[in-house]
């Protein structure tokens, strides 16, 4: 959609006699696309608006009620809901956002069985994170802080739990996953270095962690309650450690992957392009201040700091780094030039601010599932929806229709292993295209 | 859509079975079991999926005359009408 406005855009742009029917047909082009995604999104059951007049009652009944009233199968193990009540609900509510609203603060998450059903059980990923961020002003750009119940044998809800931070199994994919150019998609997607749509040019090395003193991963997180950061962290450590990526052992390194939970992520964001940049001897910090976007738009945003190789590679003081650039995860354009993607680079600092109120809905196991692929490999724009999933599809909109992933799956492990495939700290990555054959080797074997 | 608030799975299963065309059996080892939720009579077979979302279960199709609800990974027992 995206390359599509830019398109349309630059046809704006042309001299009159350019042909104003082109222009025309731009824009209805433009017009048509989204409508079209706005239809996709009004079919989708969960997604339709309805009036629901739910009064406090036991969960179980205000759940056959929302049932009722929105048309879709609802199925729960009643021991799951049968002590818990429901506070109520009334309004114009889209069904998702009402099935949310009923099953907050109650350990309960809700999957999708077909068009129509959802099944509700105990949230696999743990707390959502609005569980654990508490109540904040719209100004209160700090920390959110809270903690898990104390005592939960005398609340009426369950205590809340934390996810496994071991990496499990995720399921294999199917057939229909892993088409013929799912794969080639899913890497351009989870890793944009020296990739341009514009330029097509899929080759070359990709962004990882290099390894050393000064390149290794080293995850810290603020902005929840000490146990849910440590969590947050320990899950990065685990994703990095079970896919070979370089990750410090040790618990007080200093750290270079800084996850801050806000309410203010632009603050934040701004702080690093305008402080940050200086600070690290970022080059041409005006000329990258045009490529990148911040904005309140994404949920999770983030900037990478990238060093140069060559015979700057072993020194293990990053002041001494050469070629330090600043990438975005969303950025305006994707930089194609040589300096910020020679394939000899590779990624030496990671912030990521995570907006507590944009994903007050998820669980606190699916963002760290995010931050963790995130932080390991220089994606950008993380949009998509290819056939293979990711849990970068965790709040893409082009996945309205299809369930997302709620965490780390065979896809992202698969990536992930073949991009820290015999890293030595010395040399490029596979390239794409043999990392798409590692993938299936991989994802063959399950 | 047939409303259920904690009524025994046998018993949901049993009035569900009214409006298929297959008999759907219950495992002896879930007649314990309850269920709350809706059953749209259209639409079982996601019902039936839902089942193994929030039970240990698993759905055996036994071609054109039976479905079975068996607990997962164990072997069937007693048969049940639901």
């Amino acid at each position: 959609m995206k390359f599509v406005f830019n398109c349309a855009a630059a046809l704006m742009t042309q001299k009159p006699a350019a042909d104003r029917r082109i222009q025309r047909l731009a824009l209805s082009a433009l017009v048509l696309l989204i409508a079209w995604a706005s239809a996709a999104r009004a079919d989708d059951v969960l997604e339709k608006t309805v009036h629901v007049e739910i009064a406090p009652a036991p969960l179980a009944n205000a759940l056959v009620q929302l049932s009722a009233e929105s048309g879709i199968q609802i199925a729960v193990a009643d021991v799951d809901v049968s002590h818990l009540q429901s506070k109520g609900l009334s309004g114009q509510y889209a069904v998702r956002d009402a099935l949310q609203a009923l099953l907050k603060n109650t350990g309960l998450s809700f999957v999708r069985v077909g068009a129509t059903t959802v099944a509700i059980r105990a949230a696999a990923g743990g707390p959502l994170v609005a569980e654990l961020s508490g109540k904040s002003s719209p100004n209160d750009t700090g920390p959110t802080p809270s903690s898990p119940p104390q005592d939960s044998a005398a609340s009426t809800q369950p205590s809340l739990r934390f996810p496994d931070v071991a990496v499990l199994a995720p399921r294999a994919p199917t057939v229909q996953e892993l088409t013929s150019d799912g794969l080639a998609q899913f890497i351009i997607h989870h890793a944009s270095t020296r990739y341009s749509a514009s330029v097509g040019s899929p080759t070359g090395g990709l962004l990882r962690w290099r390894g050393g003193r000064s390149e290794t991963v080293c995850p810290e997180t603020d902005g929840l309650d000490q146990d849910y950061s440590e969590f947050v962290s320990a899950r990065l450590r685990a994703v990095a450690a079970y896919v070979g990526a370089p990750v410090q052992t040790d618990g007080h390194c200093g750290s270079n992957v800084h996850i801050l939970f806000t309410t203010d992520p632009r603050r934040a964001m701004q702080w690093v392009l305008e402080r940050g940049a200086h600070m690290l001897g970022v080059k041409f910090p005006h000329q990258m201040g045009k490529e990148l976007d911040i904005s309140n738009q994404h949920a999770i945003q983030g900037w990478y700091v990238t060093a140069g190789g060559g015979s700057t590679v072993l020194n293990s003081d990053p002041q001494f780094i050469g070629g330090i650039a600043l990438q975005a995860l969303w950025p305006r354009v994707i930089p194609t030039s040589a300096y910020v993607n020679g394939g000899d680079r590779s990624i030496l600092a990671v912030f990521l601010a995570v907006d507590t109120n944009k994903v007050a809905g998820y669980s606190i196991g699916s963002i760290a599932d995010y931050l963790a692929v995130a932080a390991l490999t220089l994606v950008q724009s993380p949009d998509h929806c290819d056939p293979l999933p990711s849990i970068l599809d965790l709040m893409a909109p082009s996945c309205a229709s299809r369930d997302r992933s709620t965490a780390v799956t065979a896809g992202d492990l698969a990536f992930l292993k073949a991009l820290y495939y015999r890293n030595s700290g010395l040399g490029r990555t596979l390239s794409r295209s043999a990392i798409e054959n590692n993938m299936m080797q991989q994802l063959s074997a399950h | 859509m047939l409303e259920f608030v904690g009524q025994p799975l046998e018993a949901v299963v049993e009035e569900v079975d009214r409006f298929v065309n297959r008999r759907i059996i219950l495992a002896s080892a879930l007649q314990g079991t309850r269920y709350t939720g809706t059953v749209s009579p259209a639409n079982v077979s996601d019902w039936l999926q839902a089942l193994q979302q929030i039970y240990s279960v698993q759905i055996i199709d036994e071609g054109a005359d039976e479905i079975r609800i068996q607990l997962r990974g164990g072997a069937y027992d007693t048969k049940t009408r639901g």
